[in-house]
């Protein structure tokens, strides 16, 4: 039997992309850089709310949806800011720069 | 069966800065109508909240004054949605000023219909009572003190004012706050389209060429509309629409990949399909579906000031004070409130830049102390722009003189870039009311959304 091996996420992506949706919310765009990378991702199991609560130390309610998204080999995934856009405290008005800790998640192959 | 029309979109923000030549390409493909949406809620409360404007004077009337002369001398309508970002009384005044400067210069005529988006306080109070507000995911119920202490509020209007001006004759609509979907898709349904085939389109095209590969703002795209299909190219030629290219840009900063929300009802894209064509330069998408509603709703938005905001920005190049510097930041707040004795009327926030500013408690690598170099933005939230000025000044001083264990330097802690130290920075605005509001049945749509016509540079017919 094949060993699984893990590879980082950032070697299976073409964009990492966070933004918001709405001033409420951000949104993160997990586009695979191949049907194939798609796939294997769908299968692992690790594209979770649970997994994203985690990695982003929220509570698993903060977590509002999570999709695969066929048509683009994209999982997407959405949160409630801790902060909406522009109010006192906020860290990033457009959602941006948010995805950094998914860099590294790894995806069994 | 509805003609044949090709709509044009040449930027996906007007004053972002158009491609003139890719614009020349866009028109010598025969557009029908020119749109361009204007605005965004991405950019923050402000500009909402206080009536400022996003970009300069400058770029906006370079850009419109492209659009114009290219709408006019075509004889096609042009319509821009969301005016000057916030889309209220103010930004559409600016650019309506801006476009008949234009007009005089360019010795244009033309009929203009003016669709404003302001909304009235009693208005939402009434359907607040009725039961008919929603809010967003993540955003609190509505409540009437919330009312109370907004400021300005706006309403995305649909496509019934813009269908209503373009029958009216309209040669040029500068709309307020608007569904991106309908500066596009009004054309099209006023044409005779299904609301599911033209909505999408203005998904689409509000954005143009982000949909594209190269992915950018600044780039037209142009849509094809035949019965129940979108064909969707980008005139610049060093720019392809793919199936991937444009199916990852419809879920651009949405929550939901294939439902989303429009005043007259639901769009679907569950069943969507992508086909390249004319060598893989250009896409046809068919198979959008649109679930109508009963009753009509429109999401409105407030933005409410929080209060004045002044800061400082520096930085520490010293190992000694980054080992420490959570206990420096409270120490140096702790200090600024004992000297503020009974007023407590401020909150300080701190920047961490190097360390989490960008991530904040999600950031996994937030208890690392061995970094070079830390740079600090420390603000004051107050009531007014003179505390936060006053707290903030005070803090600066302490930031300077704290003194803390194992200081190799028996002041001037911090590096900061500039004087005068302190910088106001105005006030600190937040979207109180994003909330979804369903209209009355017997409620006229353009009452929310009332319409005015000018006659733009002579008498007009």
């Amino acid at each position: 039997m094949a060993e699984t091996t893990h590879v980082p996420l950032r070697d299976l992506v073409t964009f990492l992309f966070s933004k918001n949706a709405g001033p409420y919310l951000v949104t993160f765009d997990i586009l695979f850089r191949s049907r194939d990378a798609y796939q294997k991702a769908k299968k692992s199991g690790v594209f979770t709310a649970e997994t994203f609560a985690r990695l982003y130390k929220v509570p698993l309610e903060k977590v509002v949806s999570v999709y695969e998204y066929d048509a683009a080999d994209m999982i997407k995934f959405t949160m409630i800011r801790d902060v909406s856009s522009s109010d006192f405290g906020d860290r990033s008005v457009f959602g941006a720069q948010q995805w950094a800790p998914l860099l590294d998640l790894p995806v069994p192959v | 069966m509805p003609e044949e029309i090709r709509v044009l979109s040449p930027i996906a923000i007007l004053g972002y800065g158009i491609n003139e030549e890719s614009l020349r390409r866009g028109m010598a493909m025969n557009p029908s109508m020119i749109g361009v949406d204007s605005g965004s809620t991405d950019s923050g409360a402000s500009y909402l909240g206080a009536g400022a404007m996003y970009q300069s004077r400058k770029s906006m009337k370079r850009d419109l004054g492209l659009c114009l002369a290219a709408a006019r001398s075509a004889k096609i309508p042009l319509i821009v949605g969301s005016a000057g970002l916030a889309g209220s009384r103010p930004h559409v005044a600016w650019l309506i000023d801006i476009l008949e400067e234009l007009a005089r210069e360019q010795e244009q005529r033309f009929k203009l219909a003016i669709i404003r988006s302001d909304q009235q306080k009693p208005y939402l109070e009434r359907a607040l009572a009725d039961g008919r507000v929603k809010p967003f995911i993540g955003v609190a119920p509505l409540t009437q003190e919330a009312i109370t202490a907004c400021g300005p509020i706006v309403a995305q209007m649909g496509t019934s004012p813009y269908v209503a001006a373009l029958e009216a004759g309209a040669d040029v609509i500068i709309a307020g706050r608007s569904c991106d979907s309908a500066i596009f898709g009004s054309f099209a349904i006023w044409k005779g389209y299904d609301r599911g085939v033209a909505l999408h389109m203005g998904k689409i095209l509000e954005c143009a060429a982000m949909s594209a590969m190269p992915p950018t703002g600044r780039d037209p795209v142009l849509a094809t509309l035949r019965e129940g299909s979108i064909l969707l190219e980008a005139p610049n030629p060093d720019r392809a629409v793919t199936p991937r290219s444009v199916s990852s840009h419809m879920v651009y900063e949405v929550e939901h990949p294939f439902l989303q929300e429009e005043p007259e009802g639901q769009l679907d894209f569950s069943a969507v399909e992508f086909e390249p064509v004319k060598d893989g330069r250009a896409t046809l998408i068919r198979g959008t579906r649109f679930h109508r509603r009963n009753v009509a709703t429109h999401r409105f938005e407030g933005a409410a000031r929080r209060g004045f905001v002044s800061f400082m920005i520096g930085a520490t190049r010293d190992p000694g004070l980054i080992a420490q510097i959570d206990a420096f930041c409270v120490g140096t707040e702790q200090q600024v409130r004992e000297l503020e004795g009974a007023e407590q009327d401020f909150h300080i926030d701190w920047k961490l830049y190097g360390r989490d500013a960008v991530l904040g408690p999600s950031e996994p690598l937030r208890g690392r102390t061995d970094l070079h170099e830390l740079g600090i933005l420390a603000q004051v939230l107050a009531p007014t722009q003179e505390r936060a000025h006053d707290v903030a000044a005070l803090l600066e001083a302490r930031m300077i003189g704290f003194a803390y264990p194992g200081a190799l330097t028996r002041t001037a802690h911090i590096a900061f870039p500039f004087a005068p130290l302190v910088t106001d920075g105005g006030g600190c605005y937040h979207f109180s009311i994003m909330h979804i509001v369903e209209v009355e049945k017997h409620d006229d749509l353009l009452d929310l959304f009332p319409i005015e016509y000018r006659s733009i540079g002579a008498v007009h017919g």
